[in-house]
Protein backbone atom coordinates (compact mmCIF):
# COMPACT_ATOMS: atom_id res chain seq x y z
CA UNK A 1 0.00 0.00 0.00
CA UNK A 2 1.30 3.37 -0.86
CA UNK A 3 2.01 6.09 1.71
CA UNK A 4 -0.93 8.07 0.41
CA UNK A 5 -3.28 5.12 0.96
CA UNK A 6 -2.12 4.67 4.57
CA UNK A 7 -2.62 8.35 5.30
CA UNK A 8 -6.14 8.27 3.88
CA UNK A 9 -7.11 5.31 6.09
CA UNK A 10 -5.74 7.07 9.17
CA UNK A 11 -7.75 10.22 8.36
CA UNK A 12 -10.92 8.18 7.89
CA UNK A 13 -10.41 6.33 11.18
CA UNK A 14 -9.80 9.60 13.01
CA UNK A 15 -12.92 11.16 11.55
CA UNK A 16 -15.09 8.08 12.05
CA UNK A 17 -13.64 6.14 15.00
CA UNK A 18 -16.59 3.73 14.97
CA UNK A 19 -14.99 2.09 11.97
CA UNK A 20 -11.86 1.22 14.00
CA UNK A 21 -11.49 -1.93 16.13
CA UNK A 22 -13.57 -1.32 19.32
CA UNK A 23 -11.48 -0.50 22.45
CA UNK A 24 -12.56 -2.63 25.42
CA UNK A 25 -9.36 -2.85 27.47
CA UNK A 26 -6.92 -0.45 29.06
CA UNK A 27 -4.16 -2.39 27.35
CA UNK A 28 -5.36 -0.99 24.01
CA UNK A 29 -4.91 2.61 25.13
CA UNK A 30 -1.78 4.62 24.43
CA UNK A 31 0.65 4.60 27.37
CA UNK A 32 0.11 8.30 28.10
CA UNK A 33 -3.65 7.85 28.35
CA UNK A 34 -3.33 5.02 30.81
CA UNK A 35 -1.66 7.28 33.36
CA UNK A 36 -4.15 10.14 32.98
CA UNK A 37 -5.01 11.82 36.30
CA UNK A 38 -8.28 10.65 37.95
CA UNK A 39 -8.63 7.84 35.39
CA UNK A 40 -9.21 4.47 37.05
CA UNK A 41 -9.57 2.30 33.96
CA UNK A 42 -13.30 2.61 33.13
CA UNK A 43 -13.92 2.42 29.37
CA UNK A 44 -17.26 2.94 27.72
CA UNK A 45 -18.23 0.08 25.44
CA UNK A 46 -20.94 -0.24 22.79
CA UNK A 47 -23.67 0.14 25.40
CA UNK A 48 -24.67 3.10 27.58
CA UNK A 49 -22.28 5.55 29.24
CA UNK A 50 -20.40 4.70 32.45
CA UNK A 51 -22.32 5.67 35.60
CA UNK A 52 -20.44 6.59 38.78
CA UNK A 53 -22.12 6.90 42.13
CA UNK A 54 -20.85 7.43 45.69
CA UNK A 55 -23.02 6.03 48.49
CA UNK A 56 -22.81 6.39 52.25
CA UNK A 57 -24.12 3.90 54.75
CA UNK A 58 -25.57 6.78 56.76
CA UNK A 59 -25.83 10.58 56.53
CA UNK A 60 -25.09 10.96 60.19
CA UNK A 61 -22.53 9.34 62.41
CA UNK A 62 -21.11 9.88 65.90
CA UNK A 63 -17.56 11.05 66.30
CA UNK A 64 -15.50 7.92 66.75
CA UNK A 65 -18.16 5.88 64.95
CA UNK A 66 -17.67 4.11 61.65
CA UNK A 67 -19.08 4.71 58.22
CA UNK A 68 -19.06 2.70 54.99
CA UNK A 69 -18.50 4.70 51.80
CA UNK A 70 -19.15 2.87 48.53
CA UNK A 71 -18.12 3.80 45.02
CA UNK A 72 -20.39 2.16 42.43
CA UNK A 73 -19.26 2.06 38.79
CA UNK A 74 -21.71 0.61 36.25
CA UNK A 75 -21.69 0.02 32.50
CA UNK A 76 -17.92 -0.15 32.18
CA UNK A 77 -16.80 -2.32 29.25
CA UNK A 78 -13.91 -3.68 31.33
CA UNK A 79 -15.17 -4.22 34.93
CA UNK A 80 -12.30 -6.52 35.81
CA UNK A 81 -9.75 -3.80 35.04
CA UNK A 82 -11.22 -1.06 37.22
CA UNK A 83 -8.88 0.27 39.87
CA UNK A 84 -9.78 1.37 43.36
CA UNK A 85 -9.24 5.08 44.05
CA UNK A 86 -6.94 5.16 47.06
CA UNK A 87 -8.47 7.49 49.64
CA UNK A 88 -5.51 7.05 51.97
CA UNK A 89 -3.34 8.92 49.46
CA UNK A 90 -5.56 12.01 49.51
CA UNK A 91 -4.52 14.53 52.18
CA UNK A 92 -7.88 16.35 52.06
CA UNK A 93 -9.58 13.06 52.87
CA UNK A 94 -7.11 12.04 55.56
CA UNK A 95 -7.69 15.37 57.27
CA UNK A 96 -11.35 14.59 57.77
CA UNK A 97 -11.37 10.82 58.04
CA UNK A 98 -9.40 7.98 59.40
CA UNK A 99 -9.52 5.40 56.61
CA UNK A 100 -9.62 2.20 58.60
CA UNK A 101 -9.62 -0.31 55.80
CA UNK A 102 -10.52 -1.01 52.20
CA UNK A 103 -13.28 -3.58 52.20
CA UNK A 104 -13.22 -6.34 49.57
CA UNK A 105 -14.84 -5.71 46.21
CA UNK A 106 -18.17 -7.20 45.23
CA UNK A 107 -17.70 -9.43 42.16
CA UNK A 108 -20.32 -8.43 39.58
CA UNK A 109 -19.73 -8.27 35.79
CA UNK A 110 -21.90 -5.16 35.29
CA UNK A 111 -21.53 -3.27 38.51
CA UNK A 112 -18.27 -2.77 40.39
CA UNK A 113 -18.34 -1.63 44.02
CA UNK A 114 -15.38 -0.35 45.98
CA UNK A 115 -16.11 -0.04 49.68
CA UNK A 116 -14.20 1.90 52.35
CA UNK A 117 -14.56 1.84 56.10
CA UNK A 118 -14.07 5.36 57.47
CA UNK A 119 -14.03 7.03 60.85
CA UNK A 120 -14.66 10.81 60.96
CA UNK A 121 -12.11 12.74 62.95
CA UNK A 122 -14.09 15.86 63.90
CA UNK A 123 -17.63 16.86 64.71
CA UNK A 124 -19.82 19.01 62.40
CA UNK A 125 -21.34 18.87 58.93
CA UNK A 126 -18.88 18.17 56.17
CA UNK A 127 -18.99 17.77 52.41
CA UNK A 128 -17.06 14.72 51.43
CA UNK A 129 -14.04 15.65 49.27
CA UNK A 130 -14.73 12.85 46.83
CA UNK A 131 -12.10 12.20 44.20
CA UNK A 132 -12.97 13.04 40.60
CA UNK A 133 -13.66 10.06 38.38
CA UNK A 134 -12.81 10.07 34.66
CA UNK A 135 -13.79 7.42 32.22
CA UNK A 136 -12.69 6.82 28.66
CA UNK A 137 -15.03 7.09 25.65
CA UNK A 138 -13.21 5.71 22.60
CA UNK A 139 -16.04 6.73 20.25
CA UNK A 140 -15.39 10.45 20.79
CA UNK A 141 -12.76 12.35 18.83
CA UNK A 142 -9.26 12.77 20.21
CA UNK A 143 -9.03 15.31 23.03
CA UNK A 144 -12.57 14.72 24.27
CA UNK A 145 -12.34 11.05 25.08
CA UNK A 146 -11.79 11.48 28.85
CA UNK A 147 -15.12 12.47 30.38
CA UNK A 148 -15.69 13.45 34.00
CA UNK A 149 -18.40 11.48 35.79
CA UNK A 150 -21.14 13.47 37.45
CA UNK A 151 -21.32 12.42 41.04
CA UNK A 152 -23.60 14.36 43.39
CA UNK A 153 -21.86 15.78 46.44
CA UNK A 154 -22.32 14.00 49.74
CA UNK A 155 -22.91 15.73 53.07
CA UNK A 156 -22.23 14.04 56.35
CA UNK A 157 -23.16 15.14 59.84
CA UNK A 158 -20.78 14.03 62.57
CA UNK A 159 -22.43 14.27 65.95
CA UNK A 160 -21.04 14.36 69.45
CA UNK A 161 -20.67 10.86 70.86
CA UNK A 162 -23.38 9.97 73.35
CA UNK A 163 -22.00 9.85 76.87
CA UNK A 164 -21.42 6.29 77.84
CA UNK A 165 -21.33 5.15 81.41
CA UNK A 166 -18.23 2.98 81.54
CA UNK A 167 -17.94 1.12 84.80
CA UNK A 168 -14.70 1.83 86.62
CA UNK A 169 -12.40 -1.17 86.37
CA UNK A 170 -10.15 -1.75 89.37
CA UNK A 171 -6.47 -2.61 88.94
CA UNK A 172 -5.85 -6.27 89.59
CA UNK A 173 -2.48 -7.10 91.15
CA UNK A 174 -1.09 -8.88 94.21
CA UNK A 175 -1.60 -6.93 97.43
CA UNK A 176 2.09 -6.26 98.03
CA UNK A 177 2.35 -4.45 94.68
CA UNK A 178 0.33 -1.60 96.16
CA UNK A 179 2.84 -1.10 98.98
CA UNK A 180 6.10 0.77 98.86
CA UNK A 181 8.85 -0.74 100.99
CA UNK A 182 8.76 1.18 104.27
CA UNK A 183 12.53 0.96 104.72
CA UNK A 184 13.52 2.12 101.32
CA UNK A 185 14.49 5.67 102.24
CA UNK A 186 17.08 4.36 104.66
CA UNK A 187 20.08 4.34 102.41
CA UNK A 188 22.08 2.06 104.71
CA UNK A 189 19.54 -0.72 104.23
CA UNK A 190 19.62 -0.29 100.50
CA UNK A 191 23.15 0.04 99.29
CA UNK A 192 24.55 -3.00 97.54
CA UNK A 193 27.16 -4.67 99.76
CA UNK A 194 30.65 -3.74 98.62
CA UNK A 195 32.80 -6.57 97.33
CA UNK A 196 35.60 -5.67 99.81
CA UNK A 197 33.32 -6.18 102.80
CA UNK A 198 31.94 -9.35 101.29
CA UNK A 199 35.41 -10.79 100.73
CA UNK A 200 36.48 -9.86 104.27
CA UNK A 201 33.44 -11.68 105.68
CA UNK A 202 34.18 -14.74 103.60
CA UNK A 203 37.82 -14.90 104.63
CA UNK A 204 37.00 -14.34 108.31
CA UNK A 205 34.24 -16.95 108.32
CA UNK A 206 36.38 -19.51 106.55
CA UNK A 207 39.48 -18.98 108.65
CA UNK A 208 37.67 -19.16 111.99
CA UNK A 209 37.12 -22.98 112.09
CA UNK A 210 40.62 -23.58 110.78
CA UNK A 211 42.23 -21.34 113.38
CA UNK A 212 40.04 -22.85 116.12
CA UNK A 213 41.15 -26.31 115.04
CA UNK A 214 44.84 -25.37 115.06
CA UNK A 215 44.43 -23.75 118.47
CA UNK A 216 42.68 -26.90 119.74
CA UNK A 217 45.51 -29.12 118.51
CA UNK A 218 48.15 -26.91 120.08
CA UNK A 219 46.42 -26.73 123.46
CA UNK A 220 45.70 -30.47 123.50
CA UNK A 221 49.32 -31.26 122.88
CA UNK A 222 50.44 -28.72 125.46
CA UNK A 223 48.29 -30.27 128.20
CA UNK A 224 48.91 -33.89 127.07
CA UNK A 225 52.57 -34.29 126.17
CA UNK A 226 52.17 -38.04 125.47
CA UNK A 227 48.92 -37.52 123.70
CA UNK A 228 50.27 -38.43 120.31
CA UNK A 229 51.65 -41.71 121.47
CA UNK A 230 48.49 -42.56 123.39
CA UNK A 231 46.36 -41.58 120.42
CA UNK A 232 48.36 -43.91 118.22
CA UNK A 233 47.69 -46.80 120.65
CA UNK A 234 43.99 -46.08 120.80
CA UNK A 235 43.48 -46.00 117.04
CA UNK A 236 42.25 -49.63 117.00
CA UNK A 237 38.71 -50.21 118.14
CA UNK A 238 39.69 -53.62 119.63
CA UNK A 239 42.14 -51.89 121.96
CA UNK A 240 39.65 -49.24 123.01
CA UNK A 241 37.00 -51.91 123.58
CA UNK A 242 39.37 -54.11 125.64
CA UNK A 243 40.47 -51.24 127.85
CA UNK A 244 36.85 -50.34 128.44
CA UNK A 245 35.99 -53.93 129.35
CA UNK A 246 38.98 -54.17 131.70
CA UNK A 247 37.84 -50.98 133.39
CA UNK A 248 34.35 -52.42 133.86
CA UNK A 249 35.53 -55.88 135.04
CA UNK A 250 34.43 -56.58 138.62
CA UNK A 251 35.73 -60.17 138.93
CA UNK A 252 38.49 -62.33 137.52
CA UNK A 253 36.16 -64.11 135.10
CA UNK A 254 35.15 -60.86 133.38
CA UNK A 255 38.79 -59.80 133.30
CA UNK A 256 39.87 -63.09 131.71
CA UNK A 257 37.03 -62.89 129.19
CA UNK A 258 38.14 -59.38 128.17
CA UNK A 259 41.71 -60.60 127.57
CA UNK A 260 40.44 -63.65 125.64
CA UNK A 261 38.35 -61.39 123.37
CA UNK A 262 41.34 -59.12 122.83
CA UNK A 263 43.56 -62.04 121.80
CA UNK A 264 40.90 -63.39 119.45
CA UNK A 265 39.92 -60.09 117.84
CA UNK A 266 43.27 -58.35 117.70
CA UNK A 267 45.71 -61.24 117.21
CA UNK A 268 43.38 -63.98 115.92
CA UNK A 269 44.52 -66.48 118.60
CA UNK A 270 41.86 -69.10 119.37
CA UNK A 271 41.65 -69.30 123.17
CA UNK A 272 38.67 -71.60 123.64
CA UNK A 273 39.50 -74.70 125.74
CA UNK A 274 43.17 -73.73 126.12
CA UNK A 275 45.02 -73.44 129.40
CA UNK A 276 46.79 -70.23 130.36
CA UNK A 277 50.14 -71.74 129.46
CA UNK A 278 48.93 -72.84 126.04
CA UNK A 279 47.51 -69.37 125.38
CA UNK A 280 50.81 -67.78 126.39
CA UNK A 281 52.64 -70.14 124.03
CA UNK A 282 50.28 -69.27 121.20
CA UNK A 283 50.85 -65.55 121.88
CA UNK A 284 54.61 -66.09 121.86
CA UNK A 285 54.26 -67.21 118.23
CA UNK A 286 53.11 -63.65 117.33
CA UNK A 287 56.70 -62.54 118.04
CA UNK A 288 55.74 -59.82 120.44
CA UNK A 289 57.14 -59.54 123.93
CA UNK A 290 54.68 -60.13 126.77
CA UNK A 291 53.83 -63.83 126.71
CA UNK A 292 55.31 -64.34 130.18
CA UNK A 293 53.40 -61.36 131.62
CA UNK A 294 50.23 -62.70 130.07
CA UNK A 295 50.72 -66.07 131.69
CA UNK A 296 51.31 -64.38 135.05
CA UNK A 297 48.08 -62.42 134.74
CA UNK A 298 46.13 -65.58 133.95
CA UNK A 299 47.75 -67.40 136.86
CA UNK A 300 46.87 -64.60 139.26
CA UNK A 301 43.30 -64.71 138.00
CA UNK A 302 43.13 -68.49 138.53
CA UNK A 303 44.60 -68.15 142.01
CA UNK A 304 42.04 -65.59 142.97
CA UNK A 305 39.26 -67.61 141.42
CA UNK A 306 40.04 -70.97 143.01
CA UNK A 307 42.24 -70.16 146.03
CA UNK A 308 40.78 -66.93 147.24
CA UNK A 309 43.05 -64.58 149.21
CA UNK A 310 43.45 -60.89 149.73
CA UNK A 311 44.97 -60.09 146.34
CA UNK A 312 42.97 -57.62 144.21
CA UNK A 313 42.06 -58.43 140.61
CA UNK A 314 45.01 -57.55 138.30
CA UNK A 315 43.05 -54.90 136.33
CA UNK A 316 45.84 -52.33 136.13
CA UNK A 317 48.38 -54.98 135.19
CA UNK A 318 46.15 -56.23 132.41
CA UNK A 319 45.67 -52.66 131.03
CA UNK A 320 49.38 -52.01 131.21
CA UNK A 321 50.02 -55.32 129.42
CA UNK A 322 47.61 -54.40 126.59
CA UNK A 323 49.23 -50.98 126.14
CA UNK A 324 52.70 -52.54 126.27
CA UNK A 325 51.76 -55.06 123.60
CA UNK A 326 50.30 -52.30 121.38
CA UNK A 327 53.40 -50.16 121.86
CA UNK A 328 55.53 -53.14 120.91
CA UNK A 329 53.43 -53.81 117.82
CA UNK A 330 53.81 -50.20 116.48
CA UNK B 1 33.92 21.16 101.67
CA UNK B 2 33.84 22.17 98.03
CA UNK B 3 32.88 18.67 97.01
CA UNK B 4 29.95 18.67 99.46
CA UNK B 5 28.73 21.95 98.02
CA UNK B 6 28.92 20.52 94.53
CA UNK B 7 26.90 17.47 95.55
CA UNK B 8 24.14 19.42 97.30
CA UNK B 9 22.02 20.16 94.17
CA UNK B 10 22.16 16.51 93.14
CA UNK B 11 21.08 15.48 96.63
CA UNK B 12 18.12 17.88 96.64
CA UNK B 13 17.12 16.79 93.14
CA UNK B 14 17.09 13.14 94.14
CA UNK B 15 15.08 13.77 97.31
CA UNK B 16 12.42 15.79 95.47
CA UNK B 17 12.34 13.18 92.71
CA UNK B 18 11.59 10.24 94.97
CA UNK B 19 9.18 12.29 97.10
CA UNK B 20 7.11 13.27 94.06
CA UNK B 21 7.25 9.69 92.80
CA UNK B 22 6.06 8.43 96.16
CA UNK B 23 3.22 10.95 96.10
CA UNK B 24 2.20 9.78 92.61
CA UNK B 25 2.38 6.17 93.74
CA UNK B 26 0.16 6.82 96.76
CA UNK B 27 -2.26 8.76 94.55
CA UNK B 28 -2.44 5.72 92.28
CA UNK B 29 -3.09 3.46 95.25
CA UNK B 30 -5.94 5.73 96.38
CA UNK B 31 -7.46 5.56 92.87
CA UNK B 32 -6.84 1.84 92.40
CA UNK B 33 -10.57 1.12 92.14
CA UNK B 34 -10.55 2.95 88.81
CA UNK B 35 -7.75 1.79 86.55
CA UNK B 36 -8.23 4.66 84.10
CA UNK B 37 -7.51 7.16 86.87
CA UNK B 38 -4.84 5.18 88.68
CA UNK B 39 -2.65 4.07 85.79
CA UNK B 40 -1.38 7.58 84.81
CA UNK B 41 -0.39 8.18 88.45
CA UNK B 42 1.50 4.89 88.59
CA UNK B 43 3.12 5.69 85.23
CA UNK B 44 4.34 9.03 86.62
CA UNK B 45 5.71 7.27 89.71
CA UNK B 46 7.41 4.62 87.58
CA UNK B 47 9.06 7.31 85.45
CA UNK B 48 10.46 8.97 88.56
CA UNK B 49 11.70 5.73 90.05
CA UNK B 50 13.37 4.80 86.77
CA UNK B 51 15.26 8.09 86.73
CA UNK B 52 16.20 7.66 90.37
CA UNK B 53 17.41 4.10 89.70
CA UNK B 54 19.91 5.43 87.18
CA UNK B 55 21.10 7.81 89.87
CA UNK B 56 21.34 5.24 92.65
CA UNK B 57 21.03 1.43 92.52
CA UNK B 58 18.99 0.85 95.66
CA UNK B 59 16.93 -2.25 96.28
CA UNK B 60 13.83 -0.30 97.26
CA UNK B 61 13.94 1.81 94.10
CA UNK B 62 14.06 -1.25 91.87
CA UNK B 63 11.16 -2.74 93.80
CA UNK B 64 9.12 0.46 93.68
CA UNK B 65 9.90 0.96 89.97
CA UNK B 66 8.88 -2.60 89.14
CA UNK B 67 5.65 -2.41 91.11
CA UNK B 68 4.70 1.02 89.77
CA UNK B 69 5.42 -0.09 86.19
CA UNK B 70 3.26 -3.18 86.55
CA UNK B 71 0.41 -1.17 88.06
CA UNK B 72 0.77 1.36 85.23
CA UNK B 73 0.20 -1.48 82.78
CA UNK B 74 3.81 -1.47 81.56
CA UNK B 75 4.70 -5.14 82.01
CA UNK B 76 8.04 -5.05 80.09
CA UNK B 77 9.36 -2.21 82.27
CA UNK B 78 8.26 -4.09 85.38
CA UNK B 79 10.18 -7.19 84.29
CA UNK B 80 13.22 -5.06 83.46
CA UNK B 81 13.09 -3.26 86.82
CA UNK B 82 12.95 -6.49 88.81
CA UNK B 83 15.75 -8.01 86.72
CA UNK B 84 18.00 -4.98 87.05
CA UNK B 85 17.37 -4.99 90.79
CA UNK B 86 18.21 -8.67 91.04
CA UNK B 87 21.56 -8.05 89.39
CA UNK B 88 22.61 -6.07 92.47
CA UNK B 89 20.50 -7.95 95.07
CA UNK B 90 20.47 -11.43 93.51
CA UNK B 91 18.48 -13.32 96.09
CA UNK B 92 16.12 -10.61 97.32
CA UNK B 93 12.84 -12.40 98.01
CA UNK B 94 10.57 -9.47 97.12
CA UNK B 95 12.30 -8.68 93.82
CA UNK B 96 12.27 -12.37 92.96
CA UNK B 97 8.57 -12.71 93.77
CA UNK B 98 7.79 -9.66 91.64
CA UNK B 99 9.81 -11.01 88.71
CA UNK B 100 8.18 -14.43 88.93
CA UNK B 101 4.71 -12.90 88.94
CA UNK B 102 5.44 -10.62 85.97
CA UNK B 103 7.09 -13.44 84.01
CA UNK B 104 4.04 -15.63 84.54
CA UNK B 105 1.88 -12.75 83.30
CA UNK B 106 4.11 -12.23 80.23
CA UNK B 107 4.06 -15.95 79.42
CA UNK B 108 0.29 -16.00 79.61
CA UNK B 109 0.27 -13.08 77.14
CA UNK B 110 2.42 -15.09 74.71
CA UNK B 111 5.96 -13.99 75.59
CA UNK B 112 8.68 -16.27 74.30
CA UNK B 113 10.64 -18.64 76.55
CA UNK B 114 11.60 -17.25 79.92
CA UNK B 115 15.25 -17.50 81.01
CA UNK B 116 15.85 -19.89 83.91
CA UNK B 117 16.73 -18.49 87.30
CA UNK B 118 20.44 -18.52 88.00
CA UNK B 119 22.25 -20.01 90.97
CA UNK B 120 22.55 -16.53 92.42
CA UNK B 121 18.79 -16.44 92.74
CA UNK B 122 18.55 -19.93 94.23
CA UNK B 123 21.25 -19.54 96.88
CA UNK B 124 21.61 -16.34 98.85
CA UNK B 125 25.15 -15.12 99.61
CA UNK B 126 24.41 -15.90 103.26
CA UNK B 127 23.46 -19.49 102.43
CA UNK B 128 26.58 -19.94 100.32
CA UNK B 129 28.73 -18.55 103.12
CA UNK B 130 27.02 -20.79 105.68
CA UNK B 131 27.63 -23.82 103.49
CA UNK B 132 31.28 -22.91 103.07
CA UNK B 133 31.75 -22.39 106.80
CA UNK B 134 30.05 -25.72 107.53
CA UNK B 135 32.35 -27.49 105.09
CA UNK B 136 35.36 -25.77 106.61
CA UNK B 137 34.15 -26.78 110.10
CA UNK B 138 33.97 -30.42 109.00
CA UNK B 139 37.47 -30.17 107.63
CA UNK B 140 38.78 -28.43 110.76
CA UNK B 141 37.12 -31.00 113.02
CA UNK B 142 38.70 -33.83 111.05
CA UNK B 143 42.04 -32.06 111.30
CA UNK B 144 41.62 -31.65 115.05
CA UNK B 145 40.80 -35.33 115.52
CA UNK B 146 43.65 -36.43 113.31
CA UNK B 147 46.27 -34.49 115.23
CA UNK B 148 44.93 -35.15 118.73
CA UNK B 149 43.01 -38.38 119.41
CA UNK B 150 43.81 -39.91 115.98
CA UNK B 151 40.34 -41.20 115.26
CA UNK B 152 40.13 -43.25 112.17
CA UNK B 153 36.98 -41.40 111.10
CA UNK B 154 38.87 -38.10 111.18
CA UNK B 155 39.96 -38.72 107.59
CA UNK B 156 36.33 -39.14 106.59
CA UNK B 157 35.45 -35.82 108.27
CA UNK B 158 38.25 -34.11 106.42
CA UNK B 159 37.16 -35.67 103.14
CA UNK B 160 33.56 -34.50 103.62
CA UNK B 161 34.90 -31.04 104.44
CA UNK B 162 37.07 -30.90 101.33
CA UNK B 163 34.15 -32.12 99.20
CA UNK B 164 31.99 -29.35 100.64
CA UNK B 165 34.68 -26.75 100.00
CA UNK B 166 35.08 -27.87 96.38
CA UNK B 167 31.29 -27.72 95.90
CA UNK B 168 31.25 -24.21 97.37
CA UNK B 169 34.07 -23.15 95.07
CA UNK B 170 32.21 -24.45 91.99
CA UNK B 171 29.01 -22.73 93.15
CA UNK B 172 30.83 -19.47 93.69
CA UNK B 173 32.58 -19.72 90.32
CA UNK B 174 29.23 -20.24 88.58
CA UNK B 175 27.75 -17.24 90.40
CA UNK B 176 30.68 -15.06 89.35
CA UNK B 177 30.20 -16.29 85.79
CA UNK B 178 26.54 -15.25 85.88
CA UNK B 179 27.60 -11.77 87.04
CA UNK B 180 30.13 -11.58 84.21
CA UNK B 181 27.50 -12.59 81.63
CA UNK B 182 25.09 -9.99 83.03
CA UNK B 183 27.75 -7.32 82.63
CA UNK B 184 28.93 -8.39 79.18
CA UNK B 185 25.45 -9.05 77.77
CA UNK B 186 23.01 -6.96 79.79
CA UNK B 187 19.41 -8.15 79.88
CA UNK B 188 16.72 -6.23 78.02
CA UNK B 189 12.97 -6.64 77.57
CA UNK B 190 10.85 -6.20 74.44
CA UNK B 191 8.52 -3.23 74.99
CA UNK B 192 6.04 -3.78 72.11
CA UNK B 193 5.21 -6.63 69.73
CA UNK B 194 7.82 -6.22 67.04
CA UNK B 195 9.57 -8.30 64.35
CA UNK B 196 13.07 -9.57 65.08
CA UNK B 197 15.07 -8.66 61.97
CA UNK B 198 18.17 -10.17 60.43
CA UNK B 199 19.90 -6.79 60.24
CA UNK B 200 19.86 -3.30 61.71
CA UNK B 201 17.22 -1.75 59.46
CA UNK B 202 13.59 -1.94 58.42
CA UNK B 203 14.65 -3.28 55.03
CA UNK B 204 16.01 -6.50 56.55
CA UNK B 205 13.71 -9.51 56.54
CA UNK B 206 12.12 -10.72 59.79
CA UNK B 207 14.01 -13.60 61.37
CA UNK B 208 10.91 -15.23 62.85
CA UNK B 209 7.55 -15.77 61.18
CA UNK B 210 5.67 -14.12 64.06
CA UNK B 211 6.24 -10.84 65.89
CA UNK B 212 8.32 -11.00 69.04
CA UNK B 213 5.74 -10.55 71.82
CA UNK B 214 6.06 -7.78 74.42
CA UNK B 215 7.60 -8.92 77.65
CA UNK B 216 10.07 -11.24 75.91
CA UNK B 217 13.46 -11.18 77.62
CA UNK B 218 16.70 -11.09 75.67
CA UNK B 219 20.36 -10.22 76.07
CA UNK B 220 21.97 -7.23 74.43
CA UNK B 221 24.98 -8.09 72.26
CA UNK B 222 25.69 -4.89 70.35
CA UNK B 223 24.26 -1.50 69.34
CA UNK B 224 24.48 0.14 65.94
CA UNK B 225 22.62 3.11 64.48
CA UNK B 226 19.67 3.06 66.83
CA UNK B 227 19.36 -0.71 66.59
CA UNK B 228 20.29 -3.35 69.14
CA UNK B 229 21.52 -6.84 68.38
CA UNK B 230 19.90 -9.22 70.83
CA UNK B 231 20.02 -12.91 71.62
CA UNK B 232 16.87 -14.68 72.72
CA UNK B 233 16.80 -17.42 75.31
CA UNK B 234 16.18 -19.92 72.51
CA UNK B 235 19.46 -18.86 70.86
CA UNK B 236 18.23 -16.78 67.90
CA UNK B 237 20.26 -13.63 67.28
CA UNK B 238 18.59 -10.70 65.57
CA UNK B 239 18.13 -6.93 65.60
CA UNK B 240 15.49 -4.74 67.23
CA UNK B 241 15.04 -0.95 67.25
CA UNK B 242 16.28 0.66 70.47
CA UNK B 243 12.92 2.26 71.20
CA UNK B 244 11.32 -1.19 71.24
CA UNK B 245 13.42 -2.30 74.22
CA UNK B 246 13.67 -1.52 77.90
CA UNK B 247 17.40 -1.52 78.56
CA UNK B 248 19.83 -0.77 81.33
CA UNK B 249 21.44 2.58 80.57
Amino acid sequence: MSKIGKALITIVLMAFPAFAQPITSVEQLPALDRTKEDFYGAIVGAGPRVQVEWLMSSNSVERGGELILTLVVTNAANPSELQRPNLKDRPEFRELFDVIENLPEQPDPKRVEFRYKLRPRNEGTIVLPLPRYRYYVPQLPEGRRFQLANAPELKLTVTKPAPTSIAAVPISAPGEFFRLPSWWHESSANSPPSSEWRNTWWIAAMLFPLLASILGIASYRYFNPDAVKRAELLRRSEVRKTLQRLNDANDTEALATAIHSYLQDRWHIPTLGLSSREIADAFADVNIEGARELQQIFERCERLRFGGGNDSIPREDAKAWVLAVETESQ
Amino acid sequence: MNLQLLLLPALFASVSLDNSSDAAFHRGVRERANAAEARPAFAEAAKGYREYWHYKHQRGIALAWGRASYLAGDLPSAIAAFRFGLHYYPADAELLAGLRFCRAEATSLGAASVPPEGLRQRFTPGQRLAFAVLAMTFFAFGLLCQFTVRWRSSVAWMFIGILGLVTTAVLEWQCQREIAVDLAQPPCVVRFDTPLRTGNGESYAPLLPALLPRGTEARELARRGGWVQVQLESGEIGWLPEEMLVMQI
